[in-house]
This record gives structure tokens, C-alpha cells and sequence, in this order.
């Protein structure tokens, strides 16, 4: 019946496709078989413009949105954090990856995905660290190039062993015993940091006793996260 | 003919091409698609309504909201009327069918 009221609205609307409408009458007269496989192909050619016509609407509509572009999330997007030359965020990415597949997350897509939005969350906190450094580096530039300049030819692991080296024999010769195990303890203690690069970042102690901002991903913390476990627990799983 | 309009149209006969699938026998529908592919398509068709509000009249319509914007005001309204089409000659090739012609 609804087919029928349908039918007859559909008619209405429709008055000029009544001759091939009728051409496909006579046809059924012919073969209905032969009718059908037609109507099914027409169908299907329907079915598949209705989704190639919602596509390309959904399309359109991403420039309307694209009238208010914000500005600091595309720049955040197409941060690039580089370290030796080799892009960090890549390598983080893969990693994401191979830590997923290792939980066995089921559907490869959502594999990838999670990965992107990870991915991307992490290029975020770069660009804000970025944006944060930057005005330091501003002020201080031309005194930090100055300083590194001079620092620059010490800066070789060698030329660190051999500094250390001479200080230990100066520091042993001209100081107590004591005092010279302390000091030789705090110069290796030094000159190790300087060397290993992967070591843990401390929390900034300023602040003192009051709530402070994390320096990886700038979320203000309660003071009690300066605790090392707490810390630790921020920065590997909470950051 | 405005966005809305034609947003009204499309919606009415998208409900109209989804009953008349309701009404066909399984034997006469296409092998590649069922009523399911229909209304998703529907539900996604839906889902741009509303979240532009295509179908409003005045300052939350897209009529107004893309006056500035003549390229993207076009290509909705072309869209639109391919939708229009696609839906009118899917319903007429129901109608062709002989299952819904003797009903």
C-alpha cells in the first residue's frame, strides 16, 4: 500500500519520465527475467552515485569548515622535530606502532590510527615546547651563540675524558684526601650527565612547596608530583 | 532553488526511494546492495543536514552562511541536484519492476 502512495506521489513529481517508463512496460511484456537484470543493474548504478554524491558533499563541507581554519592547531600539525637529522616524531610513530601490534590491538586500521592521534598529540607538546623556548632564544641568542662558540671545542667526549683527567691529577696533588674524593665524585658526576643524553629529566623546583608546570607536556602539577616515583609515573605513563 | 530547498526535496524523496526498497522482494533486489547500504547513505545524508543546518531558513542556514563564498555555494547546489536525480531514477527503476507494478 505504501509502495502504491509512493507510486502515485512519484508520478505526480514525475510526469515526463512516462515514456520510458513505458518503453520498460512493454520490455517486461517481452521478458520479465531480461527486465529485472536491468532494473537490478540500474539499481546498483543508483547505489553506488548515491554514495560517490554523499562523498563528495562531505567533501565540500570540509571547506566550509576550512572558513574558520584555526591557525595554531595546522602549525602544530606540521611541526617537525628533528634530532641528528633524523625526525623523532617518525620514530616515535613506528614505536606506537610496534607497541600496539605487541598488545595485539585486533584491527590493523585502528592500529594506524591510534598511532596518527598519539602521534599527534605528542607533535602538539613539541610545538608548545617550541613556542616556549622561543623567546628565550630570542633575548639570549646572540650570548648563547657567543657561548657556544667558545664552548663548542670542548664539547668532544675526548677533549671532556682528557679535561677530567687533568683535573682529577690537579685536584689529588693540591687538595686533601677527603675533600678531593668529594670533588672528583661531583666532576664525574658532571662530566657523566653531560654525556649521557637519555637520562631522566628532573622536575623544575620553582616554584618552591607550590604547584608547578611539567616541562614535557605543560600541564600544571601539584606539588607532591616533584616526589621521584610520582614523577617518574607522570612522565613515562600521565605525560 | 536555495540549499534549503533542495535539502527538503532530496530528503523527501530519499525516504520515499528507502520505502519502496522496503516494499520490493529480496529476490528483486541488487546483489551488491541491500536496504542497510540505503540507510546508511540515508543516515550519513542526515548527519550533513544537520550539522550544516541546511535545511534552516535565514542567518543558520547555508543559503546565508555562504553568500561570501559563490565557488562552495555552487557546487553544494549542483550536488544537490545529482542527488535529486539519482534518487528520481532510482525510484522509477522500483516502479519498473514488476513485483510493484501488479501490487
Amino acid at each position: 500500500m505504501v509502495a502504491l502512495l509512493g507510486y502515485a506521489d512519484w508520478e505526480e513529481e514525475n510526469e515526463d519520465s512516462d515514456e520510458s517508463e513505458a518503453g520498460s512496460h512493454s520490455e517486461q511484456l517481452g521478458g520479465q527475467s531480461v527486465s529485472i537484470v536491468k532494473q537490478k543493474d540500474l539499481l546498483e548504478g543508483c547505489c553506488q552515485d548515491l554514495s560517490s554524491i554523499l562523498d563528495s558533499l562531505l567533501h565540500v563541507s570540509l571547506h566550509i569548515r576550512g572558513l574558520e581554519n584555526n591557525l595554531r592547531l595546522t602549525k602544530a600539525a606540521e611541526h617537525v622535530e628533528l634530532k641528528d637529522g633524523v625526525d623523532v616524531l617518525g620514530e616515535f610513530r613506528n614505536l606506537v606502532i610496534r607497541s600496539l601490534r605487541s598488545e595485539k590491538v585486533p584491527p590493523e586500521w585502528l592500529v594506524q590510527r591510534l598511532a596518527e592521534a598519539t602521534t599527534l598529540r605528542r607533535r602538539q607538546f613539541y610545538y608548545q615546547r617550541a613556542l616556549q623556548a622561543l623567546p628565550f632564544a630570542d633575548s639570549n641568542a646572540k650570548f648563547n651563540k657567543d657561548a657556544f662558540d667558545l664552548v663548542q671545542p670542548h664539547l668532544s667526549t675526548a677533549s671532556t675524558t682528557a679535561m677530567t683527567t687533568t683535573a682529577r691529577r690537579l685536584v689529588t696533588e693540591h687538595m686533601p684526601k677527603q675533600q678531593s674524593v668529594q670533588t672528583l665524585e661531583i666532576k664525574s658526576a658532571r662530566s657523566g650527565k653531560r654525556l649521557d643524553e637519555n637520562s631522566f629529566p628532573e622536575p623544575p623546583q620553582e616554584p618552591e612547596g607550590k604547584e608547578f608546570q611539567c616541562t614535557q607536556c605543560f600541564r600544571t602539577l601539584l606539588a607532591e608530583t616533584r616526589d621521584p616515583t610520582l614523577w617518574r609515573y607522570h612522565g613515562l605513563r600521565a605525560c | 532553488m536555495t540549499v534549503a530547498s533542495l535539502t527538503v526535496d532530496c530528503l523527501r524523496r530519499f525516504h520515499l526511494f528507502s520505502d519502496t526498497w522496503t516494499q520490493t522482494p529480496p529476490e528483486e533486489e541488487p546483489s551488491l546492495f541491500g536496504l542497510l547500504h540505503v540507510e546508511t547513505e540515508l543516515g550519513r545524508f542526515r548527519m550533513w543536514v544537520n550539522d550544516f543546518g541546511a535545511r534552516n531558513t535565514g542567518p543558520s542556514g547555508l543559503d546565508y552562511r555562504l553568500r561570501g563564498a559563490r565557488y562552495i555555494y555552487e557546487n553544494i547546489i549542483a550536488l544537490l541536484r545529482d542527488l535529486r536525480e539519482t534518487l528520481n531514477d532510482g525510484t522509477a527503476s522500483f516502479f519498473a519492476l514488476p513485483s510493484l507494478r501488479t501490487h
